[in-house]
């Protein structure tokens, strides 16, 4: 049993240290596409926070990532937004808005 | 007739003459005969008889002139009978008045047969503490030269107690001369033996530092060996002090084992050439035991090996053997010690191999306390291990009893739980519905409230106020004249099912994100309708709260929601 937590605790480091690189390339700022909003920014910390900025307001919310490309955000009120990443980009699939393409300030 | 003068003169020669005479004679028997030939003739005897004797001893010799042989060889053999008669000093332990003359007339002797007749001068004297002489002289010869003519005159007798007294002290010196030489010789004698008592001495010396030395080192040994306990390290070091102790060069003892097939050898003072193989050793041993005046492998024994150079010759030895001893410890266990050369070159003396073979004897002590030792430790640390596996297995069954008995109490309560049970189920009563029930809702309610999708005890478009609402054909005419935005409040999944033909999706849970990217360029004066809701979830209602609180002019809800407007044949899609 102990052999088992021990190798579980082993492999979960492993895979927190396998995905700790591609985390911290999502981290940063995004900025949307669309040119008939004011300027929108997506901005994805490295503590798992979040928020998107239109004009003066923003929504708060928590990401993470799921599986290989795939990063989904929590909302506060329990929403969840799924998103593609793509290199340089995030493409969020936004009900009844479609797809959003963020492109990642300064690339 | 010859005046007085010349008389005197005539007697001091004759003293003169004698002392002369007996002055370089150094032999007692000369001297007797020297004076005895001296004094007969100014005295004027015919015949003389002299005798020097030892009383004690009865001892002497006598001397004769003018006497028959026969008669003077049975004189020679009367000494005895003489001593008795004329030394009866002999009895008063040697106190003899010294140098004194005693004139014994004829008739007063004791036994007047033992001297020729006519000898009428009898004169005894001493000599020294042990020696006595006897002097007789005559018959005189008379003045005209016929013989017998009588007594001594005064002159006469003086002259011949004079003499008397140069003969005393010739005699003395002679003695003391013959004592002397006999005292030199008894000392060179005894000279001698100190001599060869010394030289015997001192080997013996010699013998005893050498014993002293080699008991020391066997002293020194026994203290060592009281600590060592392998068989390897006894060998070495006896084989190191016996090397020490007799002074040889070099030697080797080894134990061979033929019950463990093995060989424990210590060898110094050459290169090993294979004798700590095991068959090399084997056949050592073998000719050790052949060359011994051992017949059978006797425990506890040691022989010495004749003529070891030839008896182990070809064993492989690396040096030639000088003594060598072969021993048994039991059946399978033997031994062999072997010496070469002294550091001196000389061949052990036979105390030595002697004491080589006591010693050995004591090593064969030491190997077996060894080997015993050993065994001993085997022993123990099997029983130990046994001991071990032993606690192990008490400690195992305990825990194994213990383990049963609180199973068996376990168990027992398990059957008598499940027997209350049993007759309780009997007893099944609409209390115990009651309490499932309320634990049911209990617990129900603790996890609606733990969960962030839980329900609100109370709904909240019960808390707000009532939205404003539109029918389904004021909405429809709304969206064809004014161009009013019809809003989906419900979740994506019913949204991609079916919906008012160009209604837009805000749920409630995005409603935030969702209303930044879709809604804030929408005008505050675009009329929004907003349906989707059940029993139980308002999200129409929600949704219009969060539009109107975002200050849109108009915010209507869709009374009867979708199924309105599909029952008016309003067009949906998909």
């Amino acid at each position: 049993m102990r052999r088992m937590l021990l190798g579980a605790l082993a492999s979960g480091l492993l895979l927190l240290g396998a995905c700790r690189g591609p985390v911290e390339d999502i981290v940063g700022d995004y900025e949307s596409e669309r040119v008939d909003l004011s300027p929108a920014k997506l901005t994805l910390r490295s503590d798992g926070g979040g928020a998107l900025t239109v004009g003066a307001e923003e929504a708060p919310f928590r990401w993470e990532v799921r599986e290989e490309g795939r990063i989904v955000l929590h909302t506060r009120q329990g929403g969840v937004i799924s998103a593609l990443r793509r290199p340089g980009l995030l493409e969020l699939d936004m009900p009844g808005s479609g797809k959003q393409i963020f492109r990642k300030a300064g690339k | 007739m010859l005046t007085e003068l010349e008389r005197k003169r005539l007697s001091l020669r004759v003293l003169l003459e004698t002392a002369q005479e007996l002055s370089g004679i150094l032999q007692p028997r000369k001297i007797m005969e020297t004076f005895l030939l001296t004094a007969m003739g100014p005295i004027g005897a015919m015949r003389g008889v002299a005798v020097l004797a030892r009383p004690a001893g009865c001892e002497g010799m006598v001397l004769s002139r003018g006497l028959p042989p026969a008669e003077a060889e049975a004189l020679e053999q009367r000494l005895p009978d003489i001593c008795d008669a004329y030394f009866p000093y002999r009895d008063l332990d040697g106190d003899f008045p010294s140098s004194k003359i005693r004139v014994i007339r004829r008739d007063q002797a004791g036994s007047d047969s033992l001297l020729p007749r006519g000898m009428d001068i009898l004169l005894c004297f001493n000599v020294d503490e042990s020696h006595c002489g006897l002097l007789a002289l005559g018959p005189l010869l008379s003045a005209d030269g016929t013989g017998a003519g009588g007594e001594l005159d005064a002159d006469s007798s003086t002259l011949l107690h004079s003499l008397l007294h140069l003969l005393i002290g010739a005699l003395r010196g002679a003695l003391a001369v013959s004592n002397i030489r006999q005292l030199s010789v008894d000392l060179g004698r005894k000279n001698d033996r100190l001599t060869e008592a010394l030289a015997t001495s001192q080997a013996a010396q010699r013998g005893l530092d050498r014993r002293v030395h080699q008991l020391s080192a066997i002293n020194e040994l026994a203290a060592e060996m009281a600590h060592v306990h392998d068989v390897q390290g006894i060998l070495d070091g006896f084989l190191l002090t016996v090397l020490g102790a007799f002074s040889v060069n070099c030697g080797m003892v080894l134990v061979l084992d033929r019950l463990a097939h093995s060989v424990d050898l210590a060898l110094r003072g050459a290169p090993d050439t294979g004798l700590s193989g095991y068959a090399a050793a084997d056949v050592l041993v073998y000719k050790a035991f052949l060359a011994s005046g051992a017949r059978s492998v006797a425990p506890l024994t040691v022989d010495s090996v004749e003529n070891p150079a030839v008896a182990l010759a070809g064993c492989g030895l690396p040096f030639e053997g000088v003594c060598a001893m072969y021993f048994s410890l039991d059946r399978d266990v033997q031994g062999v010690l072997v010496l070469g050369e002294t550091i001196s070159g000389e061949a052990l003396e036979s105390e030595d191999v002697q004491m080589v073979q006591a010693q050995v004897g004591t090593l064969m002590g030491y190997v077996l306390g060894a080997r015993h030792l050993a065994t001993i430790t085997a022993l123990n640390e099997g029983l130990k291990s046994q001991n071990e596996e032993l606690t192990r297995t008490v400690n195992e069954l305990t825990e194994a009893r213990q383990t049963i008995d609180l199973l068996e109490r376990a168990g027992e309560r398990v059957r008598s739980f499940l027997h209350a049970e049993g007759l309780r189920s009997k007893r099944f009563s609409w209390l115990d519905c009651g309490v499932i029930l309320v634990a049911a809702m209990l617990l129900g309610f603790l996890f609606n409230l733990a969960s962030p999708n839980g329900v609100p005890l109370v709904p909240e478009h019960l808390k707000r106020p009532p939205s404003q609402t539109v029918t389904a054909q004021k909405a429809r005419e709304l969206q064809q004249s004014d161009g009013a935005l019809i809003v989906d409040a419900r979740p994506q999944a019913f949204f991609d099912q079916r919906r008012v033909r160009g209604a837009v999706n805000l749920t409630p849970a995005l409603f935030d994100m969702v209303y930044l990217m879709r809604f804030a360029q929408v005008p505050l004066s675009t009329p929004l309708i907003v349906y989707g809701g059940n029993i139980s979830r308002r999200w129409d209602e929600e949704v219009a709260t969060k539009l109107t609180a975002r200050e849109h002019e108009r915010v209507l809800v869709l009374e009867d929601g979708l199924s309105s407007w599909e029952a008016r044949g309003y067009p949906v899609e998909p």
